[in-house]
């Protein structure tokens, strides 16, 4: 059993002192594939959905087809890809089909075309683009969830604008959608005139991520990027379920690598005991680590097991697989143990509260609460400059002074914040 | 079926902890885990008194905290410093007015350093301060013996410890910390840096002309100069035999 996915516990403080009160001690749960997990490669099922509204022209739309290119040269014939553009309206450029040497050259003469013009709606792009998706994901019969097990692909729609779309509610129905078919959507946005906050919510809603591309150079680099990390997936449908002794509870879980994101609050199950949490695909070379709070209740001096972590998954094909640990914890006589922090598990801690303090300024913003947003802002920058992320502190400064002076942020600087504060890997750095 | 020795739960054969409340059961503990203490006939005997929660507020803007908690919720302020009290509950305030002379009032003299927000510069090699030099002073023109003047050097007041400053324009005070690659020039963890709340980045002592200047870097407790706060990120001169209070961490200033 287990011999695809490493399980390790860690502790922020492993020894507290007794108290009469309830207190909060944080695990580090690390996910790491073994090297066995790796045998399997899946195929990928893949669906450019791309902006070339009349804002494309120029350098974006150039580096666009470069992009594209560089894509059909990391696929296999094994993988299917699809391509949709949009302006305001949505045209299927490639119908799902396998990357073979003859589907490469179709492709690459289509997107030798690709022109940019006209508006920006998205919506009708990204249902076409789950249709092509589709045809692969769920043959005629059965549930999609069966037919998955049998056929398993690892899916992502790849989604690029630069603009405002119209009818922004119809493209979240379209994220809920893809939840539906286990679809991630990755949603990039290049520019400065998009809104980051839907595309944020595209992601949010698909289990997928977004990122800022900052200038059209990058826009290969990101699609390269995201092929990598599909080939990369090991295991899937994994899930945490978080197993808590009489009156511990599991306040929060956040993932922290290599995405920061809140994943679950609070218990849940019939005895208010368990907390379960989808983690979606595992990533060999990247694994995943989670952050649990648990509050633990005052006991007696002695150690104790106040949680087990359970995680379950599947390595292709096969059955699901568990692997579970337990959260020991020992209650001290010493009121100093609460002094002995594992550096480690601190600093992802501060990276965590650096990322809450910037989402939560920017939505104080978005509220109209100035004081806030400039309070949070600057103890982010505090956590920043201690962590020594030099660059996003210098960001979150200037926007700093932004605000002082003109009472808004700059778009730039607003998406950097946004995004780049769940980052706990960073495109520039790999 | 066995019983759990500490709340007395049923249990099945063979499992290694209680269901309920998570006690090993004896005989099955890991060999390497910490050791258990059953309870003696009295019961409470081998309990020790549950020490004081610490404070239950964040000492920056009041939220409740729960002890164990590393920032605050809130405001993000951090509680597991000496400041928030939950670590250290026993610990002076922070920054109490010092039991010695009274504060200073401003040196007269030269006029007041002309504050302006620092700005970063362009990203730069690690190693060096990513910092653009703190504004508006000019260098000293070669020969002048702006930059060849007495090297500083920090005393620590608990120990009489010195600290030489390494010589070059900008020094950065704080804790070394390779698991968040904080490398600073001075490093202060010998010194109880981290007991007395200096952060790892905490304060930059730079050379302009001949002259120090003392400037905090928005570290979590600050910086006072002669007994007095200063603000973040507005360099202050600095002159010998000046005091510098990093958090809780005495050190006087020599030239």
């Amino acid at each position: 059993m287990a011999e695809e996915l490493n399980l390790r516990v860690a502790l922020g403080r492993p020894r507290v002192p007794v108290l009469s009160s309830e207190q909060l001690i944080y695990a580090l749960v690390e996910l790491r594939p073994l090297a066995t997990a790796a045998g399997a490669a899946l195929p990928l099922n893949l669906s450019l959905v791309l902006d070339r509204s009349g804002s494309m022209r120029g350098a974006k739309i150039e580096r666009l087809r470069e992009a594209v290119l560089a894509v059909l040269q990391l696929l296999q014939p094994q993988d299917t890809l699809s391509v949709v553009a949009f302006n305001n309206k949505a045209r299927v450029l490639v119908p799902g089909q396998a990357v073979t040497e003859a589907g490469k050259a179709a492709v690459s003469e289509e997107i030798r075309h690709l022109s940019a013009d006209g508006g920006t709606n998205m919506a009708p792009a990204m249902e076409a683009g789950l249709r092509e998706l589709w045809q692969r994901v769920g043959p005629d019969e059965g549930a999609a969830g069966a037919t998955r097990a049998m056929n398993p692909a690892v899916t992502r729609m790849l989604l690029l604008t630069d603009g405002i779309t119209e009818k922004e509610k119809r493209c979240l129905d379209q994220a809920e959608a893809a939840r539906g078919m286990g679809v991630p959507i990755v949603a990039l946005g290049i520019g400065r005139d998009w809104n980051d906050k839907l595309l944020e919510s595209l992601a949010e809603r698909s289990g997928g991520s977004a990122d800022y591309v900052r200038a059209a150079d990058d826009i290969p680099r990101h699609f390269q990027r995201t092929v990598q990390q599909m080939q990369a997936v090991a295991l899937t449908e994994a899930q945490l379920d978080v197993r808590n002794a009489l009156g511990v509870t599991c306040r929060t879980v956040f993932r922290v690598h290599p995405l920061i994101g809140r994943l679950a609050t609070g218990a849940t199950g019939a005895d208010g005991r368990s907390l379960s949490v989808p983690l979606g695909e595992i990533a060999q070379g990247y694994g995943q680590t989670l952050l649990l709070e648990l509050l633990v209740p005052p006991r007696p001096v002695g150690a104790y097991r106040v949680a087990q972590v359970v995680v379950s998954y599947r390595a292709g094909s096969a059955a699901r697989a568990t692997v579970a640990a337990d959260v020991l914890l020992e209650y001290s006589a010493d009121p100093a143990v609460g002094r002995e922090a594992d550096p480690a598990v601190m600093n992802l801690v501060e990276k965590v509260t650096a990322f809450k303090l910037q989402t939560s300024a920017l939505a104080d913003l978005d509220a109209g609460n100035l004081p806030a947003a400039t309070g949070k802002l600057q103890n982010a920058l505090t956590r920043l400059l201690n962590q020594g992320d030099v660059e996003l502190a210098a960001t979150v400064q200037a926007e700093l002074a932004n605000l002082e002076k003109g009472r808004t942020m700059t778009p730039e600087g607003r998406k950097t914040i946004r995004f780049a504060s769940g980052q706990t890997v960073r495109l520039d750095k790999l | 079926m066995i019983r759990c020795p500490r709340c007395n739960t049923e249990l099945p054969d063979g499992v290694s902890f209680c269901d309920a409340c998570g006690a090993p059961v004896r005989g099955a503990m890991p060999p390497a885990g910490p050791v258990y203490q059953p309870l003696g006939d009295g019961g409470q005997t081998t309990v020790p008194p549950p020490t004081a929660a610490g404070p239950s507020a964040c000492p920056i803007c009041g939220t409740p905290v729960i002890p164990g908690e590393a920032f605050c919720d809130n405001c993000g302020a951090s509680l597991l410093t000496p400041t928030g009290g939950t670590a250290y509950p026993s610990g002076p305030p922070p920054f109490a007015a010092p039991s010695g002379p009274p504060p200073f009032a401003p040196a007269p003299g030269p006029p007041p350093f002309a504050p302006a927000a620092p700005t970063y510069g362009a990203p730069q090699a690690s190693g060096t301060s990513p910092f653009a030099p703190p504004p508006a002073v000019p260098l000293a023109p070669p020969g002048s013996g702006g930059n060849t003047a007495q090297p500083g050097r920090l005393v620590v007041t608990a120990s009489r410890a010195e600290l030489p400053l390494p010589l070059r324009d900008d020094v950065i005070l704080g804790r070394e910390d390779g698991q968040s690659n904080s490398f600073p020039d001075v490093d202060l963890n010998p010194h109880g840096g981290l007991e007395q709340g200096v952060s790892r980045r905490h304060a930059r002592i730079s050379r302009r002309n001949g002259q120090f200047y003392l400037e905090d870097l928005n570290s979590v407790n600050g910086t006072l100069h002669n007994q007095r706060r200063i603000p973040a990120n507005t360099p202050v001169p600095l002159r010998s035999g000046d005091a510098v209070m990093l958090g809780r961490l005495g050190l006087t200033f020599e030239q």
